[in-house]
């Protein structure tokens, strides 16, 4: 067998093709496989010798794609069908899905693995939904080319008009895509127009030709070089002296001698060698399959990632995910799962759908900001649901009982995937793309806590002791210093008692401050705004002016609606034990909003202020508060005296 | 830097990344070796998968007893080379039966002594994966087959219970008695699989280069007549 010189070296194109029964999606690919000689000439003759039998002029270039008749009969069901071609420039892997039945679940397959997808659409019958479904799954799985093959132009007389009417109106609806490349071609899949030579029928038309873009399509800056990222897929041992991590490179590049570090274990080495049976390597990149061993030995095994120390994926439990549903059986909210992510298989469960999206009515509003991956998103049609059935596509998000290394899909195809398997079939019921962390308020305020400790133990804050103890002032001032927090809704009478309420501690010769929303918000907050990161950032800063007054011996009235239980938990835990008083002004809302000293309760209800307490955004009520006080049906003179019995009875003043 | 690796490299290394996988996750992996050429490629990807180590899972050879005295002493020969465990198996029901190509037609004399073997040395070893050489480009009806694909206790087949297949992460969970059989060279064409040989320098049997093979050249490059 003569074996030519070249083979095996060119580049490798993946390209999934969508389309209806009758779109001529078989006739296109039989045409490519015939003009770029990769039919064998029996089988041609096969198909003439059809196409002869029954009178036609033209043969039936289906015929040399299609098995559907033969599948029927051997009654495999219609699923993603692979064919193989090359030409001198490039090898090409088809994944050619059925665009009618089992749609979804196809082409998601399909495209999970394309550099490039073609999607047909009938000259004649102009853009149908399916059209734009096709479109928005091509850009969701992150496709980053796509053909637009207006087939048929033959039959609509190679009329420019058609075609450019049909490419306006697509161009229009995938700007909301986030496809980077769009090329439409006018073809005949029967006739050949534009599919590999250039058709003198369409001398309007100056673009490339089918095969022209699939040999000549820029797939190289499709991979990510940047971010190195190995899953650790099997430990080689083979006796005492080595012991190295196999697995594939997904992304990004490596050397020996690079520092890298082990996730989740946060463990740190250097890359010794890059070892494969052809030699050690002087670098590697994604693609390719390695065995890389460490300077020191360290505990590493499958399912960790190894990675560059100055360049890290994220590692969370609770992921914020787009999930497409391949089950038969429908998904079940809080039902275990097991994910597959990377070379991880780990326990999860669904723990909020937030909506679905309803391909069958994509909506066409216009995205003003550009954000694609979610802007995508953020424009389609979404149906609120308990559940995804088959072929279903909705947002959701997962709990992970140990945490998974993942990049966001839209950065990194291979790290940002996962595939659902359900524990009692063992079938693989769902394909997810991972949009990031789901994080809650709590967890957001911890975290960037956490990161601020970070910086400060980094910069080696220590704190500055005064001279004069708070022993001292308390001995001097003949009370304890304490903070007095006020908690409860707009207008449930916090100000009120604050202001009588320090008036009365002054009386009494106690050292007092006051500190509320409105005076912090002119000047030490005035940077924030109402977001809830903002309004969490404002209470911080709150609690932190209050434990210094607290520490210089004052008793700090603290005046805030401070809505969240959170919030509030966070300011008890700087103040020492015993002088943080957490006073809940109970009033109904029906009240507050009669009173609404201010018109903010009108405003809210009327829609101009947002995520106003009590009426857009929730209260929660203290769960253990030190102090209840009813503004409602006490008298503001019994609420103050309460509060003051109480300072007296744990010790802040004096009886 | 040319990110385009050469495809066969790239092909090779999404081979190696299956059989890893599988090693990883089944208990007890089997690999089906024909004595074949793709066989032989699918060999040199298990070395390669586990270099310097070696190979972690046993061969198994379905004996028909049709094979020529040269091949057997060829698959010895090469077991020996690469210290790999061999296991061979023979249907020896159906060979005292007479089973002959000859006598009930290629594809019933196969499945009784290359399928049914294949069963009974699964259930008799408690294989959970087997690798196989098959590709996808050999027939229109394999288009359409997974990389992992999943038999029942019964060794069945049942197309419309086959996986969806998505990114390259393959769903390697199983029940007691069931199995996968695993095809690490699916997206290969028989070209390929003749290039890497070549450049890899694989040892096949010399009887695959016994008989010419007419060939036509086709714009370029050759192609055999079928």
């Amino acid at each position: 067998m003569n074996v030519r010189k070249s083979g095996g070296q060119a580049s490798l194109l993946r390209f999934t093709t969508v389309g209806s029964v009758d779109d001529g999606k078989s006739t296109l690919i039989g045409r490519i496989l015939m003009e770029t000689n990769n039919i064998f000439d029996d089988q041609l003759d096969a198909v003439v010798k059809i196409a002869k039998r029954k009178g036609k002029e033209e043969i039936d270039l289906s015929l040399l794609t299609d098995g559907l008749a033969a599948e029927r009969e051997q009654g495999i069901t219609i699923d993603v069908a692979y064919r193989y071609f090359q030409t001198s420039k490039r090898k090409f892997i088809i994944a050619d899905t059925p665009g009618h039945v089992q749609y979804t679940r196809n082409m998601v397959t399909g495209a999970s693995t394309a550099n490039l997808a073609i999607i047909l659409i009938d000259a004649r019958k102009g853009i149908l939904e399916q059209s734009r479904r096709h479109g928005f799954i091509a850009s969701l799985l992150q496709v980053s080319h796509m053909i637009v093959a207006v087939n048929k132009i033959d039959l609509v007389d190679y009329s420019q008009e058609i075609f450019q009417s049909i490419v306006s109106e697509y161009d229009e609806y995938s700007r909301k895509l986030d496809i980077r490349d769009i090329t439409y071609i006018p073809v005949s899949a029967l006739k050949g127009d534009n599919v590999v030579t250039k058709s003198a029928n369409t001398p309007w038309y100056e673009g490339p030709t089918v095969l022209h873009v699939l040999e000549n399509v820029h797939i190289g800056s499709d991979l990510n070089l940047h971010d190195f990222r190995f899953p650790v897929q099997y430990v080689i041992r083979p006796d005492h002296n080595f012991r190295g991590y196999a697995g594939k490179i997904v992304t990004g590049r490596i050397y020996p001698g690079e520092e890298i570090v082990v996730l989740p274990s946060g463990l740190t080495s250097k890359v010794k060698t890059i070892t494969t049976m052809d030699g050690d390597l002087a670098e590697a990149g994604a693609p390719q399959s390695v065995v890389l061993t460490l300077e020191d030995e360290i505990d590493i095994s499958r399912g960790d990632m190894i990675v560059r120390r100055q360049n890290l994926p994220l590692v969370e439990k609770k992921i914020d995910v787009i999930l497409c549903w391949m089950g038969e059986e429908p998904l079940k909210i809080g039902k275990n799962y097991f994910i597959k992510h990377t070379s991880r298989v780990v326990n999860g469960f669904v723990n909020n759908l937030v909506y679905m999206f309803d391909i069958n009515t994509l909506h066409r509003t216009d995205a003003t900001e550009h954000n694609p991956f979610c802007e995508l998103l953020k424009t389609l049609h979404r149906t609120d649901v308990d559940t995804l059935m088959l072929n279903e596509i909705g947002r959701a998000e997962i709990e992970i009982t140990q945490p998974i290394i993942f990049d966001q899909y839209n950065k990194n195809r291979e790290t940002g995937s996962f595939i659902v398997i359900d524990p009692d079939t063992n079938f693989t019921v769902g394909a997810g793309m991972i949009r990031g962390a789901v994080r809650s308020i709590e967890e957001t305020i911890h975290a960037e806590r956490k990161v601020a400790d970070t910086i400060i133990k980094a910069i080696n804050i220590t704190p500055e002791k005064s001279f004069v103890s708070l022993e001292e002032r308390e001995k001097r001032n003949n009370h304890k210093s304490a903070v007095v927090w006020l908690t409860g809704l707009s207008g449930a009478g916090k100000s009120t008692i604050a202001k009588k309420l320090e008036r009365a501690l002054f009386s009494m010769g106690c050292c007092t401050a006051a500190l509320d929303g409105d005076n912090l918000r002119h000047g030490l907050c005035k940077d924030l705004g109402f977001s809830h990161k903002d309004r969490n950032e404002n209470i911080r800063r709150v609690g932190e002016v209050a434990k210094v007054f607290c520490e210089q011996g004052s008793i700090v009235i603290c005046t805030f609606i401070s809505p969240l239980r959170i919030q509030r938990e966070l300011v008890r835990e700087l103040i020492p034990d015993g002088k943080f008083f957490e006073v809940f002004i109970h009033c109904s809302l029906k009240t507050c909003v009669k009173r609404d000293p201010k018109g903010l309760y009108q405003k809210a209800i009327d829609g101009e202020i947002p995520d106003f307490t009590g009426i857009g955004s929730p209260y929660e009520e203290p769960l253990n508060p030190e102090l209840i006080i009813d503004s409602e049906h006490r008298s503001i003179d019994d609420n103050l005296k309460q509060i003051i019995e109480k300072l007296q009875s744990e010790g802040i003043l004096k009886g | 830097m040319d990110n385009n690796i050469p495809y066969l490299k790239q092909l090779e290394s999404e081979s190696i990344h299956i059989i890893r996988e599988v090693v990883a996750e089944f208990k007890n992996p089997v690999m089906l070796y024909s004595i074949g050429k793709d066989s032989a490629v699918m060999v040199r990807l298990a070395q390669k998968a586990f270099f310097p180590g070696s190979i972690p899972f046993p061969l198994m050879h379905i004996d028909t007893g049709y094979k020529f005295p040269e091949m057997i002493e060829f698959r010895d020969r090469f077991v020996k080379e690469i210290g790999c465990r061999l296991i061979v198996e023979r249907n020896e029901e159906w060979i005292k039966k007479g089973a002959h190509p000859q006598k009930l037609g290629v594809d019933k004399c196969c499945a009784k002594l290359k399928t049914h073997g294949l069963l009974d040395a699964i259930r008799k070893y408690k294989f959970d994966a087997a690798f196989g050489g098959a590709r996808r480009d050999e027939e229109k009806s394999r288009a359409k087959e997974r990389i992992f694909s999943f038999r029942d206790e019964f060794g069945q087949w049942d197309p419309k219970y086959q996986r969806p297949e998505v990114w390259n992460l393959y769903n390697c969970r199983i029940n007691e008695g069931e199995s996968i059989r695993v095809f690490p060279l699916s997206n290969w064409t028989e070209m390929d699989v003749w290039y890497y040989l070549k450049i890899e320098k694989i040892p096949i049997v010399p009887i695959y280069y016994a008989q010419e093979r007419e060939v036509v050249d086709r714009g370029g490059y050759t192609r055999a007549i079928q």
